[in-house]
């Protein structure tokens, strides 16, 4: 289907590439100031309500939920064993998805991996094609980054602080908080701050009786901070508040939009006001520079259908692509002057890259629960977050920095505790009678931004459309198996401390990429030689070229990363935009 | 259930998938003569049970086919059901997927224990 003809002739304020959080936060806050945007997403406009279809039973699916069998998606032994690019070894499957497009309802918008290869270091890479990225499927836990973490090399020397404080970022969290819906319990934590919550959700009783469990050991379980509007937003007509359908949790979107999207919370409000083109299928594959001047002076794009190319020209290029597709723009966009890439003069494109490392957690039951009645558990955004609490005042002895918990209990459509022992009638009466029972929680960890993890350009592999690939450099270190370890050990003694009966402790740690929280390919500071952008995430070599998503993060904390790269964008954008006022841009 | 796994199986592009079953189903067949002299299905229902209890409470001896094979009939049979009708109205009694005002919690109702 040909795209709408855009008008690709007229010079544009600003050029988005990248339509996820970071590029619809983007549209929004220049399209506010009254800028002329272009946005280019690689993928297509999906009719998203039709895809997500968030409340029909499994049983009305032709395949019960699951993938059809002509596709397959990754599993945790499959990326052990296997090395990217993952298309060979799985020839019989049409489509091959990462272990996240395990379900009829991702299918069209989780990534085809043959399509979109990369070669290198094991790496779980999920990415989402289509308008909105990935905040179409996200998990929703929306949590903000404290000093504890923008300061953490002055708390414990290692690696860089950021070039921001959180006093700088507060007012912009506060924005995003009231213009998007966030959900939560104010618990004046220094480590954690609070949002500017909505109506929270509910603790389930096994859920409160851990919260009670850990108390005494000073630690701190709350309600699932949600990026989802429990009490509706006045100004947007395009989402509903939160009904508890709990669908959220069991497929991955929320087509109510209750639960926050980029195009649904930011980029229709933005086209409304008539400053915003969107352009979909769009490709971009390099920033074209002004030879004269060392400035961008636009895009180069591929449509991603026909196959044609195009140029775009604008005063200022924002790149949004997500971490990973960002810094592989970058480096995509070589020229006499930048022959390592634009943006790229400190060689750190690609570098520092960092995430979160999964894995170890625990399950149990709550032994007062077993046998009663059948519950509703599930009808909300989420369970809870038990939050950090290590290296805060104390150092610990074996590893520096943090982690949190995520997790949640009770019944579920989907009963857990199906890998209970027997079969028949026995079996049956053992999985009903635990399933209100049951509660489980996984950590996410800090993963230290290293140099020496890193992605750069795959010399041969190319993707479907001819651009050059990227190949991974990047592995867990010591710290992080040393966290790991100790997340196991405190995840068994918080439940034990609950008085729950554990059923299962993991020390697994998961394939690098699970937590798909990837960070820090082109950071911020104030040096020149070690940083890639300013505070304003402005490319330090080229002034008018910014870069506003995950990639721009110093280190990655242990907080989920998308309600900080938002508020971070929304500063840059507004920096932006009176730059160009005032012509310094 | 039957006709879940028999979709699954008929469109399934994994040979060693349907490999599995059909060795699976011939070796319990062997293991059923073996004990009660009887094919599988011939076999009186205890005789069924008392076969398929050895298989169950020797699941982690999965270099033998025919443990692998009731892992996995097992896996299908266990989707199938809590995803059917039955499974999840009948059985689980279950109460979400519905437009909620508001979720009831634990503070509502007063601690569950503590
Ligand atoms: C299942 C799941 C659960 C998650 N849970 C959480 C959570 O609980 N909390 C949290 O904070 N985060 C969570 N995340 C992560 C969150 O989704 C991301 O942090 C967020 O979407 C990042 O926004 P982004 O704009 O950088 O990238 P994306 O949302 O990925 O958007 C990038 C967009 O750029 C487009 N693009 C890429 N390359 C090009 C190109 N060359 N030209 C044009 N367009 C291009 C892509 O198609 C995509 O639409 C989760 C993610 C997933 C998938
Ligand atoms: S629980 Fe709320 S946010 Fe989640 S799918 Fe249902 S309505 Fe959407």
């Amino acid at each position: 289907m040909a795209e709408p003809e855009v008008n690709l002739t007229r010079k544009y304020d600003a050029v988005i590439i990248g339509s996820g959080a970071a590029g619809g936060m983007a549209a929004h806050v220049l399209t506010s100031h009254g800028l002329q945007v272009l946005l280019l997403e690689a993928g297509k406009k999906l009719p998203i309500e039709q895809e997500l279809r968030s409340m029909e039973w499994p049983y009305d699916n032709a395949h019960r939920g699951f993938l059809p069998p002509d596709s397959h998606s990754m599993s945790f032994n499959e990326y052990t064993i296997r090395n990217p690019p993952y298309g060979p070894g799985f020839e019989k499957s049409k489509h091959l998805h990462s272990y996240i497009g395990s379900s009829d309802y991702l299918k069209n918008i989780v990534v085809d991996e043959r399509e979109n290869p990369f070669t290198g270091t094991n790496y779980a890479w999920v990415r989402a094609r289509c308008l909105g990225g990935k905040t179409n499927i996200w998990g929703r836990l929306a949590l903000r980054l404290s000093d504890y973490d923008f300061k953490a090399k002055t708390r414990d020397g290692y690696g860089e602080d950021w070039p921001i404080s959180y006093g700088e970022i507060a007012p912009y969290y506060d924005k995003v908080d009231l213009y998007l819906g966030i959900t939560g319990v104010k618990e004046n934590l220094p480590y954690l701050p609070d949002s500017i919550f909505q109506r929270p959700t509910k603790l389930n009783c096994a859920e409160v009786t851990l919260k009670q469990g850990i108390q005494k050991m000073g630690r701190v379980l709350t309600q699932y901070r949600a990026g989802v509007t429990s009490d509706g937003l006045k100004h947007n007509k395009y989402r509903s508040r939160c009904y508890g359908r709990g669908a959220c949790e069991r497929k991955g979107g929320c087509d109510i939009h209750a639960a926050f999207d980029s195009p649904t919370g930011l980029i229709y409000p933005a086209m409304d006001t008539g400053n915003l083109t969107l352009r979909t299928n769009s490709v971009a594959r390099e920033i074209t520079v002004d030879p004269q001047t060392g400035k961008a002076s636009g895009v180069h794009f591929v449509d991603s259908q026909t196959m044609k190319d195009y140029n775009v020209r604008a005063r200022v290029v924002i790149v949004a692509a997500s971490t990973l597709e960002s810094a592989r723009l970058l480096l995509l966009s070589k020229s006499r002057l930048y022959p390592n890439g634009v943006a790229n003069s400190s060689g750190h494109v690609g570098h520092n890259f960092c995430e979160h490392v999964m894995g170890p957690g625990v399950a149990g039951r709550a032994k007062d629960l077993v046998g009663k009645p059948p519950t509703l558990d599930d009808g909300r955004p989420g369970g809870f977050y038990l939050t950090r609490f290590r290296n805060l005042a104390e150092k610990h002895a074996k590893f520096i920095r943090g982690y949190g918990f995520e997790g949640g209990s009770g019944s579920a459509m989907f009963p857990r505790g199906t890998d209970t022992h027997g079969f028949g009638a026995s079996f049956k009466e053992e999985v009903r009678k635990n399933q209100g029972a049951f509660i489980g929680m996984g950590a996410f960890g800090e993963v230290l931004s290293r140099y020496e993890n890193y992605v750069e350009l795959d010399p041969v592999v190319k993707d479907k459309w001819g651009i050059p690939s990227l190949s991974f450099h990047y592995k867990f270190g010591d710290n992080e198996h040393r966290m790991a370890e100790d997340m196991k050990e405190t995840a068994q003694e918080m439940f034990e401390a609950a008085g729950f009966e554990i059923v299962h402790v993991s020390s697994r740690v998961l394939t690098e990429g699970w937590s798909i929280h990837e960070l820090g390919t082109a950071r911020m500071g104030n040096d020149p030689k070690t940083s890639v952008l300013n505070q304003f995430e402005q490319s330090h070599d080229v002034k008018n070229l910014f870069v506003v998503d995950g990639s721009a993060f110093v280190n990655a904390s242990c907080q989920n990363p998308t309600w900080t790269i938002m508020a971070l964008c929304w500063r840059s954008c507004d920096y932006l935009a009176e730059e160009l006022r005032k012509g310094n841009l | 259930m039957a006709d879940y796994i028999d979709q699954v199986l008929r469109e399934s592009f994994d040979d060693n998938q349907k490999t599995l079953w059909r060795d699976g189903l011939r070796l319990i067949d062997v293991m059923s003569q073996h004990y009660h002299g009887k094919t599988f299905v011939n076999a009186t229902p205890e005789d069924r049970i008392a076969l398929l209890t050895v298989l169950s409470d020797h699941v982690q001896m999965t270099d033998l086919p025919e443990v692998r094979f009731f892992v996995e009939l097992k896996r299908m049979t266990v989707t199938g059901y809590y995803t059917s009708k039955i499974g999840i109205h009948d059985e689980l009694e279950y109460k979400g997927n519905r437009i909620l005002k508001e979720y009831v919690g634990c503070d509502d109702q007063g601690p569950a224990s503590s």
